[in-house]
């Protein structure tokens, strides 16, 4: 048989098969594979990168260089070279008058571009509640735009005149929302935005000043990524890259998790859907045994029928394949139709790294799942033509499950680029495999045994499923599989949604207030509890800088300036350190132990853990501090894990009460947050009662987190969806397997006087039962899996689930009833003959 | 000689033991003779055709067929044998499903590599009386029909042997009638070899030979 007369047979075939429906279970399989894997690879690169936009609006840029002088010209053009926008600002304090107050301010001075990413939010009013106007670009030449605090301390309103330098502007709007306010400015004082041209009139710049240039850059991650590379080792100590993310820990958190979990999901839907595909391949193959011994007897060789064979799998593959990709890409875009009002920013540009991952995931799982059974079509023996009970020989185990753990292990690494989560999938999978193995034979022994006390109709579903033990067993491991998978991510998916609300509950405090004098603390305090406001306790800070490690200077100029731990932002400026009795809730001891009462006065610290990594402090270590000019010593004697998530004052370093001299204490301010709801009132009444203090709104900024939690919520719910799909097709990918033989029987009784509602009737018995124990057995896997998952790989407290225990089985009858009902109704709605002449 | 046997035997395991299923079978076709082998159920006919299409193995003894051993012969080597030598015909049909009529009949020229199978094709069917039915699929066909179109299939590759499974076993008796004629018909053209397994007296009349088997062992072997 020439090649081309074997390749047309192969496609005729195909498009028979096609047209008989047979190759439905296996292409929706294949398709659902990829199509989940290339929405979720596409969505999680979107989201990631809208996320990333968001953090780049906190910045106002998508990259951001702090340099105390002007940035070398041939640094811009590089930047310009890479393909980036860019845009500068000049930041100083000068103080800000009035004909009858003055203040001090942190002015910065503006291109018309500014910002490159977010935007300003105006009103000539300074009141929170006034409705803003949005705009990109600062203040026109000739003006200025003020922070509402300036009303405060100036007694201002939108229009009225204002000295800076030399140079006399009107205040023509209030400024209530600018990028880059995060918290960690400390000392902030209000802002006054002005317009770049109007800098040299205003005379303040002159040699010595202290000033702050910020270079925004924005572009493609591509463009960021090579221009950053490129800068990075030609900036002084004093010169710092600043990138979103960097510092949002906030966000990094909610990130990584969502990261994990689409992983997981991921990694699920494509495991369940190779599942589906490997049981629609059996069939499929199973559907194909006559063809090919009538091929064998007319003269077919082996090889001819792996070329008759191997072609369509692959034709059927591409086809899969590229639908699916199709379908993921689509579903995606849905997803982020439905998703456009909370996703703000511009769209990611598709690259072809999903798609890639998508057709390589189609290929893998058809190959190490789908190949194998098909295979088995080379072995039919001829004689089947004569005798239709001949089997293929069984193909050897090493191929088949070679093939498949072959396959899920480049699935899994694939997706995951980790060898321990590998190692960790693999061997989870082994054991609750065998595990379930196990359990479903006892499970199914259990339920046979009812028999006696049951039905007629009953009886005879249940010894369906005694005779069918072996299928039985498969099917009931399949739905056990889906159901505990089902069940696993919709526990972890509400309780990873919940854990991201706990982080904002509605009482978070969205006020910082510092520089509270020593001498003022009490009556702050009293302030507070008579404002029936809940503060977190009342700190004392002072700032230091780090200066010695063990002896050693910690900058090293010796070697050189730009090792990382030199370029460290920890030792680019002061710290600012406290001391405490009690351990903070949100702070956790990892390594060493907390102060006791003797350790007053005692030179010791508790270093925060992260901290201490990048900077390589150890327990015990000894770190030497610059504190009011004089220095400072104490040895390691803790490492905390800080909950930076809490919104409450915290701190890298911590001493005990009594270590400092009373110079360095008495320099101490006092910081707290509270959380205070439409009370502009009350906070003007705060500062003027306490004019030092510096109260600090995160208002926006918890509002910008909710919201990025919101959507990040409503997406993985919507992913969920793929992973309940998957799971429904590997349920009726195992029905399919034993549909035929129910046809035949069901045939078989009616033709023997069996009435449609007793065959029914066995049937949903039958498959209530498997239902039943499917979902037991799903939810004692579920439970055990949810609680490796919250404490091997998402840091979730573990937690007990009576709703798992409730609704799994509950949802194995419903499931299985309804699609077993579904699937084979053929049963009792086809005519026996039909069915028995076949 | 075409086809020969020596001390042939089928054994196979069951349950309760081993069941001798053909017993020291020796035998001799020539070409162009007309064999039918008949007995009742169970008599190991269909084993012996069977094994003599090379389909199986015996357990022991030897079968050459055109000069080739079978025993020696590998799965590809007696399914290249098959494909060159001989055509069949079942009782339950075996057309292929997803093929038309005419594609099931060019299907054994084109597994031995003929260029151009159609033509043949479409003039056996015509000669079985089913030109207008070359775009069917078996399962718009009757049974005679189908059955007409396996008889155009056997004969495709013009064999030099023709075996036949009870060909009217599935079918009434006029439509079985019709299909006898046929296959003798065709067979008296082509002067093939034919080994008839029937239970039909009448139509093992038609053979010039009949080989009786009972439990495994020949116990008549006839000449006309």
């Amino acid at each position: 048989m020439s090649r081309s007369q074997r390749l047309r047979l192969s496609a005729n075939l195909l498009l028979r098969d096609w047209r008989a429906g047979e190759l439905t279970l296996l292409l929706s399989a294949l398709m659902l594979a990829v199509a989940a894997t290339t929405t979720l690879s596409m969505l999680s690169q979107r989201l990631a990168h809208t996320l990333n936009y968001q953090s780049a609006e906190l910045l106002g840029a998508d990259l951001q260089v702090k340099s105390p002088n002007p940035l070398p010209a041939a640094y811009l053009q590089q930047a310009a070279t890479s393909g980036l926008t860019q845009s500068v600002t000049l930041s100083f304090l000068s103080m800000v008058l009035t004909n009858e107050a003055m203040t001090l301010a942190s002015v910065e001075a503006v291109q018309p571009n500014y910002p490159l990413r977010g935007v300003l939010k105006i009103s000539t009013s300074a009141d929170a509640n006034a409705p803003l106007t949005t705009t990109i670009g600062g203040p026109p030449q000739g003006e200025v735009w003020g922070d509402p605090r300036l009303l405060q301390r100036l007694a201002i309103t939108a229009g009225d005149k204002v000295m800076l330098g030399a140079l006399t502007l009107p205040l023509t709007q209030f400024l209530h929302y600018e990028p880059g306010r995060a918290p960690g400015m400390m000392g902030l004082q209000p802002r006054l935005l002005m317009h770049w041209d109007d800098l040299p009139a205003t005379q303040i710049i002159q040699p010595g000043s202290r000033l702050s240039y910020h270079y925004l850059f924005a572009g493609t991650a591509d463009q960021l990524e090579q221009f950053s590379a490129w800068l990075a080792p030609q900036l002084q100590s004093s010169q710092e890259i600043v990138s979103p993310g960097r510092g949002q820990q906030r966000t990094t958190n909610v990130l990584e998790r969502v990261d994990r979990f689409l992983g997981l999901a991921i990694l699920v839907a494509t495991l369940m859907a190779a599942i589906a595909i490997a049981m629609a391949a059996r069939d499929y193959s199973q559907q194909h045994y006559d063809m090919s011994a009538m091929l064998r007897t007319l003269g077919a060789t082996a090889r001819d029928l792996l070329w008759i064979y191997l072609p369509q799998l692959l034709l059927l593959g591409v086809i899969g394949t590229l639908s699916g990709v199709l379908l993921g890409w689509l579903s995606q875009g849905v997803i982020f139709l439905l998703l456009a009002d909370l996703l703000k920013g511009e769209p990611a540009t598709l690259n072809s790294e999903p798609l890639m991952i998508g057709f390589t995931t189609g290929m893998i799982t058809l190959i190490g799942f789908a190949l194998p059974p098909v295979l088995r079509l080379q072995q039919v023996p001829p004689l089947r033509v004569l005798r239709r009970d001949l089997l293929p020989l069984p193909l050897s185990s090493w191929l088949l499950y070679g093939a498949a753990s072959g396959a899920t292990l480049l699935l899994i690494w694939h997706h995951s680029q980790s060898a321990a989560m590998t190692a960790a999938v693999i061997v989870g999978a082994t054991l609750l495999l065998a595990l379930l193995a196990v359990v479903s034979q006892l499970l199914i022994r259990m339920g046979v045994k009812l028999q006696g006390s049951v039905g007629v109709a009953w009886r005879y579903g249940l010894q369906n499923l005694a005779r069918r033990r072996g299928s039985a067993m498969g099917e009931l491991l399949a739905v056990a599989l889906g159901l505990m998978v089902m069940a696993t991510l919709a526990t972890v998916r509400s309780d990873l949604i919940a854990s991201w609300r706990e982080q904002l509950p509605d009482n978070l405090p969205n006020h910082f207030v510092i520089n509270i004098l020593a001498s003022e603390k009490a009556a702050f305090g009293e302030f507070l509890e008579a404002q029936q406001m809940t503060a977190s306790a009342i700190y004392p800070m002072v700032r230091g800088r780090l200066i010695t490690h063990n002896g050693q200077p910690f900058i090293n100029n010796d070697s050189g300036d730009n090792t990382p731990q030199n370029r460290d932002n920890a030792l680019q400026r002061e710290l600012n350190l406290t001391w405490s009795e009690t351990l903070q809730d949100d702070n956790q001891i990892i390594e060493g132990r907390w102060f006791t009462p003797d350790d007053r006065g005692k030179p010791l610290i508790s270093v925060e853990s992260g901290v201490a990594e990048r900077l390589g402090i150890h327990l015990g270590d000894e770190i030497t501090f610059m504190i009011n000019s004089e220095p400072v010593s104490a040895t390691v004697i803790s490492l905390r894990q800080v909950s930076w998530d809490s919104f409450r004052p915290n701190f890298f370093m911590i001493f005990p009460p009594g270590l400092l001299s009373a110079s360095q204490a008495d320099q101490a301010t006092y910081i707290t947050s509270f959380y205070l709801k439409d009370a502009a009132q009350t906070l003007i009444e705060l500062v003027k009662r306490f004019p030092s203090v510096t109260v600090i709104e995160i208002e926006q900024l918890l509002a910008q987190f909710a919201q990025l939690f919101a959507q990040v919520a409503l997406a993985v719910e919507l992913l969920a969806l793929f992973v309940l799909a998957a799971g429904v097709l590997l349920i009726v990918a195992t029905l399919q397997t034993t549909l035929k033989e129910r046809l035949q029987e069901g045939a078989l009784l009616r033709a023997l006087g069996a009435s449609r509602k007793q065959i029914t009737e066995a049937q949903l018995a039958e498959f209530a039962m498997l239902g039943l124990l499917a979902g037991t057995l799903a939810a004692v896997a579920a439970e055990g899996m949810i609680w490796m998952l919250y404490t091997q790989l998402l840091s979730l407290p573990p937690t007990f689930n009576p709703a798992v225990w409730l609704l799994t089985p509950l949802a194995g009858i419903t499931i299985m009833t309804l699609t077993g009902y579904l699937a084979t109704r053929r049963v009792v709605n086809q005519s026996p003959l039909q069915l028995l002449v076949r | 000689m075409l086809i020969s046997t020596h001390a042939l035997q089928k054994q196979v395991n069951t349950a309760a033991g081993p069941l001798q299923i053909l017993r020291d079978i020796n035998l001799t076709v020539d070409a162009g003779e007309r064999v039918a082998i008949i007995g009742v159920s169970g008599s190991g006919k269909s084993t012996l055709l069977a094994l003599l299409a090379g389909l199986d193995l015996p357990s022991s003894g030897s079968i050459i067929v055109n000069g080739h051993e079978l025993t020696t012969l590998n799965e590809d080597g007696r399914a290249r044998l098959r494909g060159r030598e001989m055509g069949f015909v079942f009782q339950s049909f075996q057309l292929l499903p997803a093929l038309t009529a005419c594609e099931n009949v060019m299907l054994p020229l084109e597994l031995a590599g003929a260029s151009n199978p159609r033509p043949q094709a479409l003039e056996l069917l015509q000669r079985v009386g089913l030109s207008e039915r070359i775009h069917h699929y078996p399962r718009q066909l009757s049974g005679g029909e189908q059955q007409r179109v396996a008889i155009a299939r056997a004969f495709a590759n013009r064999p030099a042997i023709l075996l036949a499974d009870e060909p009217t076993g599935n079918l009434d008796s006029a439509t079985g009638e019709i299909i006898t004629d046929l296959i003798f018909a065709l067979n008296s053209e082509a002067k093939t070899t034919l080994l008839l397994v029937t239970h039909d007296q009448e139509m093992a009349t038609r053979c010039e030979r009949s080989i009786t088997l009972q439990a495994g062992g020949i116990i008549h072997d006839t000449k006309a």
